[in-house]
């Protein structure tokens, strides 16, 4: 058993980069974990406790969502098998088909990973009420570029982006590990409406984030192909690995010098790190529209966290215009003036950037999620919904859509299908189930099973398990169904 | 228990199949890394500037010449000067003061000449004896006074007395701060007395009386009188003279003016082609710091032309011989000036239309023609000088075909080896933005060693293929808009290519050949033979490279 246990988990982490945003689990109705995604959802149980601070089922069955994404190509579209050759290409080497690549690209292209391990969960049912603790760590990162650096990468700049601006901006890294402490309250309001509302007190560990990242290139093919080089950027850092204490433009050496001091990395201080305080929000309702129509909302990860202990703060603002080395000095054959001028021109090109560093506190902001959907109830058994998942984050909406089933076929045994069209990938179909025992609890999604059978073609795999204790709702359930 | 130990069971199998899934031959394709590719292979394109730069007119002919050539009308149109000082003499290069080492012996200090002597307190003082001697001169100056900056004034006295004596000699005309030189001898009572003595002097001012110099001579004996037979005699000599100012008349003297040119150096690298300057001129100036009279005789006027490849003589324009003014008082001077234009001049046109490399006078002058003139008299200071400068002046108006060769050495050898493998295609861009009333042409012929050519780039012989346009013009021949010319040259690697790269391993030379021609046609097609140039006028240069590269190799 321990045997499966341990190849199961090693399967499940390998693949682990392939996940997407665990719809699946939005309309599944015995699970206390749905409140993360609706803080309107009351379970059937009077109480529930779960997490992996739980003795021994906490760490058998260890609590965890893990979710990968990526809008623009699959595995196999970056990494590319040959079958002639027989071989894997990689960007830049022989037989590489960088049309495929390009044909799968998104304008802007983001990666996103997240990874919550949830420590603590408790619900319990009072009256109308329902009232939640929670304590997960939330490990969120998402890097993201634009298509054209692709393009430039391949082509270079001396043709698609002749004439043409290419966009090298959308470059960027943000990371985010926190730490949140959660207190909700759900309360039905009327027999058809229920709203809820999550607090969150937010304990920042780690960040990275690259605020603005504007970085223009264009060649002009009417000229003699000036380069015109747009850039505008803002990247905030908190972290205890390392800290740049200079930067400057070495003149002798003809480089941007930067100095930093490394430091090991301490991680039982970075993990009690509580000085960086941040609060986060989650909002949502349920609607009994008639019999068989349940209308759900909800907006959460609304928050943000103020970033104090290590901080760093790099930007840089300006244009340049390479147009070609000025010989005018040249012509003179004066040695001095020739130093001088070149001399000018490379610390022009680097003081009209103005790159600068600060040490000075930041608010770095969650990435919130929109989501709203609805169920039809065929009969006591089968449920099917749609639901419409938004996100906002880079100055842009990313929307989601999921269709789903849901079957209730015992009262132990709960299971869902779905199809989801994310992030302009239209082959995720998912599955979940929660097993029930006694007390015990037992449940595992996916957004897109098809991501652990062929991982080189997908481009959403998204991953949650764990096992709640649930108490008081035996009777409820029985209820329920033979109503 | 044993429905959730089932339960788990079952998915965690289910769990473990679909991650196994991934083992089949499909899925283990794209994730064998044994099977990476090895060889790289990478083919970007890139277009980048290379240089630039923004020429003026000024900025074009002091790539030539460090002078500042140019000068400007209030509205900016431009002259091109080459003025150079062709001759400069010093007076005391054509003067010199000769040594008078043929002073004769004052040697009437004897009992026949004086016998009975005064007595004055116990001494034997002889009457003052006044001695003119004649200054010597070579050319017959007359001269009034010299001032000195130095001479060397050597005495000489011999005595056979048996008697002391003291000799003071005075030079009353020769004089420092008013105080006349003086210099006194002590002559012994051995009977054979020698007194030598040189005493340098320097500032001091000679006053002749026609030519000649005074000296008095005083001597007195003590205790005693000079025996028959006993005489005493006195050398004096002027050597060494360097004056300062000479007031008088100096004489005639021959200037020697050797031959010195004008360097026109916007010719240097001609070789073929006519320029036409609508009104060029010439102007020699003579400047005259000395007083005195001079007068210049001009042999000819020679040019130097590459094209032409030899001298060519011009009659001299103007009044031959000339007479130079002469400055009316000392630290003045006076200007004489030679002005000649196309009117008076029209060979000018020729001259220049030569592209002439240089351009010099035979010369040969003389100080005091006329000879003695009593007024008004010679003054010349030591370094007062005679100047003689040549000033051609070319408005740019006109019109040229000028072309000009240049070779440059390239070494394309060493790196050819590396260019030919990663090298694909290049295309080399020229981008002028011409305001200026030319086209151009222009030839690159690559040769090797033996000049023999390879390959030639920019055969820019038609209207069409112009390397640069000139700006359109308006009636008067003024750049008015400024016209851009772009032209590429591809090299690929191969021999499809007109210009194939695998040619140049033996490049060894660049021949560069270039035609300036300057534009014809107004902004409406009339022809036009006349363009003018202006300080705003420019050229803006600029160089770019559009490449594509490949890198196609196996990592190790």
């Amino acid at each position: 058993m321990k045997r499966l246990i341990y190849f199961t988990l090693l399967a499940i982490f390998s693949q682990v980069l392939l996940a997407q945003q665990n719809n699946t689990m939005y309309f599944m109705q015995t699970l206390p974990q749905n409140k993360y995604l609706n803080p309107s959802y009351q379970n059937e149980c009077k109480l529930h406790v779960g997490g992996a601070a739980i003795p021994v089922t906490g760490q058998v069955f260890f609590p965890i969502y893990m979710n990968y994404g990526n809008n623009g190509f699959a595995f196999k579209d970056l990494i590319q098998y040959n079958g002639d050759m027989d071989s894997l290409i990689l960007p830049g080497f022989k037989g590489y088909d960088w049309d495929a690549l390009q044909n799968k690209l998104r304008e802007v292209n983001y990666i996103t990973m997240e990874t919550h391990i949830n420590w603590l969960t408790v619900g319990y049912k009072y009256k109308d009420w329902y009232f939640g603790i929670d304590v997960n760590d939330k490990v969120e990162a998402r890097t993201s570029f634009n298509k054209d650096l692709i393009t430039f990468i391949h082509e270079g700049n001396g043709n698609t982006f002749l004439n043409e601006v290419a966009n090298l901006g959308d470059l960027g890294i943000t990371a985010t590990a926190y730490t949140e402490y959660a207190l909700s309250a759900s309360k039905k309001i009327s027999d058809k409406l229920t709203v809820g509302m999550s607090a969150k007190l937010l304990f920042g560990k780690l960040n990275i984030w690259t605020e603005k990242s504007i970085i223009d290139v264009e060649t002009v093919n009417s000229d003699n192909y000036p380069i015109r080089v747009n850039a505008d950027m803002v990247v905030h850092t908190s972290q205890p690995f390392f800290e740049v204490t200079d930067m400057y433009y070495d003149y002798v050496g003809d480089s941007m010098v930067f100095e930093s001091e490394s430091y090991e990395p301490d991680f039982n201080a970075v993990y009690n790190n509580y000085k960086n305080f941040g609060l986060g929000v989650d909002l949502g309702a349920q609607y009994q529209f008639n019999d068989k129509i349940k209308l759900y909302a909800s907006l959460i990860d609304l928050g943000y966290i103020k970033w104090k202990t290590n901080v760093q703060t790099f930007t840089m603002d300006g244009e340049y215009i390479w147009d070609g080395y000025n010989f005018q000095p040249a012509l003179t054959e004066d040695e001095e003036l020739i130093t001088e001028h070149n001399d000018s021109l490379k610390h022009q090109i680097i003081s009209i950037y103005e790159p600068e560093m600060q040490q000075s506190d930041y608010v770095s902001h969650l990435t919130p999620k929109a989501y709203l959907g609805g169920t039809y109830q065929f009969n006591d058994k089968i449920r099917t919904g749609l639901l419409l998942r938004g996100s906002f984050f880079q100055h842009a909406f990313h929307p989601s859509i999921t269709l789903s089933g849901n079957f209730r076929l015992t009262n132990w045994f709960e299971s869902t299908v779905s199809y989801s069209m994310i992030n302009n990938s239209y082959t995720n179909v998912g599955i979940g189930f929660s097993a029930k025992a006694k007390w015990f609890q037992f449940f595992m999604m996916t957004d897109n099973v098809l991501g652990f059978i062929w991982p080189q073609a997908t481009r959403n795999v998204n991953f949650r398990m764990g096992i709640n204790l649930i108490f008081g709702c035996n009777k409820q359930v029985s209820k329920t169904l033979i109503n | 228990m044993n429905l959730i130990r089932k339960n788990l069971r079952f998915t965690l199998k289910a769990i473990a199949i679909f991650s196994l899934l991934m083992q089949t031959a499909c899925v283990k394709d794209h994730f064998d890394f044994d099977k990476v590719s090895k060889t790289v292979d990478y083919s970007p394109q890139v277009a980048a500037a290379l240089a630039h730069t923004k020429l003026t007119a000024r900025d074009i002919i002091r790539d030539y010449d460090d002078d500042e050539l140019f000068e400007e009308t209030a509205d900016g149109f431009l002259y091109l000067m080459y003025d150079e000082r062709v001759y400069s003499v010093r007076a005391d290069q054509f003067i010199s003061l000769p040594d008078q080492n043929n002073f004769p012996t004052m040697n009437q200090y004897n009992k026949t000449t004086y016998d009975v002597a005064p007595v004055v307190s116990g001494y034997h003082e002889f009457p003052e004896v006044p001695v003119l001697y004649d200054f010597i001169v070579d050319n017959n100056e007359q001269l009034d006074s010299v001032v000195f900056d130095a001479l060397d004034i050597e005495i000489t006295v011999n005595s056979s007395f048996h008697v002391e004596g003291i000799l003071n000699l005075t030079f009353p005309a020769f004089q420092k701060n008013g105080q006349a030189f003086t210099s006194v001898v002590y002559p012994d009572n051995s009977g054979n007395y020698t007194y030598n003595l040189t005493t340098h002097l320097e500032d001091y001012r000679l006053i002749f009386d026609a030519n000649r110099v005074l000296v008095n001579f005083n001597l007195k004996l003590i205790d005693g009188t000079v025996a028959s037979g006993e005489e005493l005699s006195i050398n004096i000599k002027m050597k060494n003279m360097d004056f300062q100012s000479i007031y008088g008349y100096v004489g005639q003297h021959a200037i020697n003016i050797p031959k010195d040119t004008v360097h026109i150096d916007i010719f240097d690298k001609a070789f073929n082609g006519q320029v036409y300057f609508h009104d060029p001129s010439l102007t020699i100036t003579m400047t005259n710091f000395l007083g005195l009279p001079i007068s210049i005789a001009f042999d000819s006027l020679y040019t130097y032309s590459n094209i032409i490849g030899d001298f060519n003589g011009y009659r001299y324009p103007g009044s031959n011989p000339l007479d130079i003014n002469r400055p009316s008082n000392e630290g003045e001077s006076a200007n004489t000036q030679e002005y000649f234009n196309v009117q008076d001049f029209p060979e000018l046109r020729q001259i220049v239309a030569e592209s002439p490399k240089y351009v010099f006078f035979d010369v040969n002058g003389i100080v005091n023609p006329n000879g003695y003139v009593a007024s008004p008299p010679n003054f010349v200071n030591d370094s007062s000088r005679f100047n003689v400068n040549m000033e051609l002046k070319l408005p740019l108006e006109g019109n040229a075909v000028y072309s000009f060769v240049d070779t440059v050495a390239l070494d394309i050898e060493s790196n050819y080896e590396d260019i030919a493998k990663y090298f694909v295609e290049a295309e080399f861009r020229t981008v002028f933005d011409c305001f200026m009333p030319t086209n151009a042409y222009a030839q690159v012929i690559f040769t090797d060693s033996l000049y023999i050519p390879i390959d030639t780039l920019y055969k820019t012989t038609q209207i069409g293929e112009r390397l640069i346009n000139s700006a359109v013009l308006n009636n008067e021949g003024r750049a008015i808009t400024p016209v851009r010319t772009i032209t590429d040259i591809v090299f690929g690697n191969g021999p499809q290519y007109e210009h194939d790269i695998n040619n140049l391993e033996r490049v060894k030379y660049a021949v560069i050949i270039a035609t300036v021609q300057t534009n014809l046609q107004n902004q409406v097609g009339q022809a036009f033979p006349l363009v003018k140039f202006y300080s705003d006028n420019y050229i803006e240069v600029k160089f770019g490279l559009k490449g594509q590269g490949r890198y196609q190799e196996p990592l190790d």
